[in-house]
């Protein structure tokens, strides 16, 4: 049964039952991408809803909803970071000390991910996070699978020299 | 740092979970879809014609009988206000323009109009719609029909979980405890005159991402004619997502605000 189809004809119950199944990775996928909440609320409505436009030109032939979806949020998050300020540059750098003292890692993961540039970024989230194959993560960046895997290879490189501080042990967490 | 620290260091980092808020923000725009929206307007214009007999009705012939059956309330003053929604890209839009008031500590919503969900056409009848609303249903109704007609309205353009009392800002202004702590109801964090009214700022966190502060007015049995939400950034700042703004205080002729207030303690 072609749930979209089903929901572009205004059945109810197909419409929650594709967003039942696909909401929660697409919300935590753009939220890792901005770093807010309310753009990764406003990104996945808008990505379930592009689907009962005319224009979508989504093609169960060709591409699995799941890969589109992620497509359509990927596309969007990186829109909207294009147009905000979002950053970390006006934010004094916290002493490592000082962030444990503030059980802080988890901001310090946060930060080192948000500053890798946006092609790595969401290569490693979707990789780490989702643990989504290499090759959907290329179908759903639209790239050759051999790039995907060299942008996550940097984003991990770059991601052990940023994170070192924490990485003996990880006793600093406890 | 080999591979499997990474990997523990990057599972610290967990996502939130989806805010409730999504799902029904997905219904509300699915609803208002492409394949439905072509009949929309017959709908709203139905919808309108039934409220305004149904309220032509109730206003010439039962007001009187409806006095002796339960007393029936008229609203002190009516609250005009705009939703804004804040976008981190620097743009904003108004998601909902609305007129409430309080009820012993409760907001009754009399209209409330989107204006990104109506096209022009819809929006008139909208408002001519809300206009008969407005003048007639806080004049005869009791408490409870008040409210089943706005709940008849409110599901005609489809728009009941903007409502204050909703995932938007939490439910405020409900509650006659608020009304006996002098609309304190947590850490006070200012004080402003808005719009005439003398309001009490109190903040509260909503969880541990979002915070909310609220200007209450004593004189209009703590109406927040302001409220923010706002969303932690990822250096601990807070950057403002939604306010709701009082834009006028209407009071009706002959009746006085204080007649909502009770004194607390």
């Amino acid at each position: 049964m072609d749930l979209v189809k089903a929901a572009r004809k205004g059945e109810e119950a197909a419409f929650l039952q594709l967003f039942d199944e696909h909401h929660l990775p697409l919300f935590r996928f753009a939220y890792r991408l901005t770093g807010s909440m309310a753009d990764a609320e406003d990104i996945v409505q808008e990505c379930f809803l592009s689907l009962l436009r005319k224009e979508c030109t989504y093609d169960p032939k060709r591409t699995p909803i799941r890969t589109y979806l992620f497509g359509i949020v990927r596309n969007q998050s990186l829109k909207r970071l294009r147009k905000s300020s979002f950053g970390l540059d006006g934010t004094a750098p916290l002493s490592p000390e000082s962030e444990v003292l503030r059980n802080e890692m988890e901001d310090a993961v946060a930060r080192a991910v948000m500053e890798l540039p946006d092609i790595q970024r969401e290569v490693l989230v979707l990789a780490h996070y989702e643990q989504m194959p290499l090759a959907e993560i290329a179908q759903v960046l639209g790239v050759e699978l051999g790039a995907a895997k060299s942008r996550l290879q940097r984003a991990r490189a770059s991601l052990k020299e940023t994170l070192a501080v924490y990485a003996p042990g990880m006793e600093r967490k406890r | 740092m080999n591979d499997t620290e990474l990997d523990q260091l990057l599972n610290t980092w967990d996502a939130p979970p989806a805010p409730a808020s999504l799902r029904a923000g997905v219904l509300v725009g699915f609803h208002a879809g492409p394949e439905r929206r072509k009949f929309r307007g017959v709908r709203i214009l139905i919808a309108a014609v039934g409220v305004g007999v149904f309220l032509l009705a109730v206003t010439l012939a039962l007001p009187q009988t409806l006095s002796l059956i339960s007393p029936t309330v008229r609203a002190p003053y009516i609250v005009d206000s705009d939703v804004v929604r804040y976008r981190s890209d620097g743009t904003s839009s108004v998601e909902v323009h609305l007129a409430s008031y309080n009820n012993n500590g409760s907001e009754i919503v009399v209209y409330e109009v989107s204006p990104s969900l109506l096209t022009d056409l819809q929006l008139g009848l909208q408002a001519v719609n809300s206009a008969w609303t407005r003048l007639t249903l806080p004049l005869a109704l009791s408490p409870e029909m008040l409210e089943k007609a706005n709940s008849i309205a409110r599901g005609s353009i489809g728009l009941d979980h903007y409502r204050l009392c909703s995932q938007s800002f939490g439910c405020v202004g409900s509650g006659p405890a608020l009304l006996h702590t002098g609309c304190v109801i947590g850490p006070v964090v200012g004080n402003e005159t808005i719009l005439e009214h003398p309001t009490v700022a109190v903040q509260s966190m909503l969880d541990d991402q979002r915070r909310r502060t609220m200007w209450m007015a004593p004189d209009l049995g703590c109406f927040a004619l302001r409220i923010t939400t706002e969303e932690r950034r990822s250096d601990g700042t807070f950057r403002l997502v939604r306010k709701k703004q009082a834009t006028k205080v209407t009071l009706t002729p002959g009746k006085s605000a204080a007649t909502s207030r009770k004194t607390p303690g």
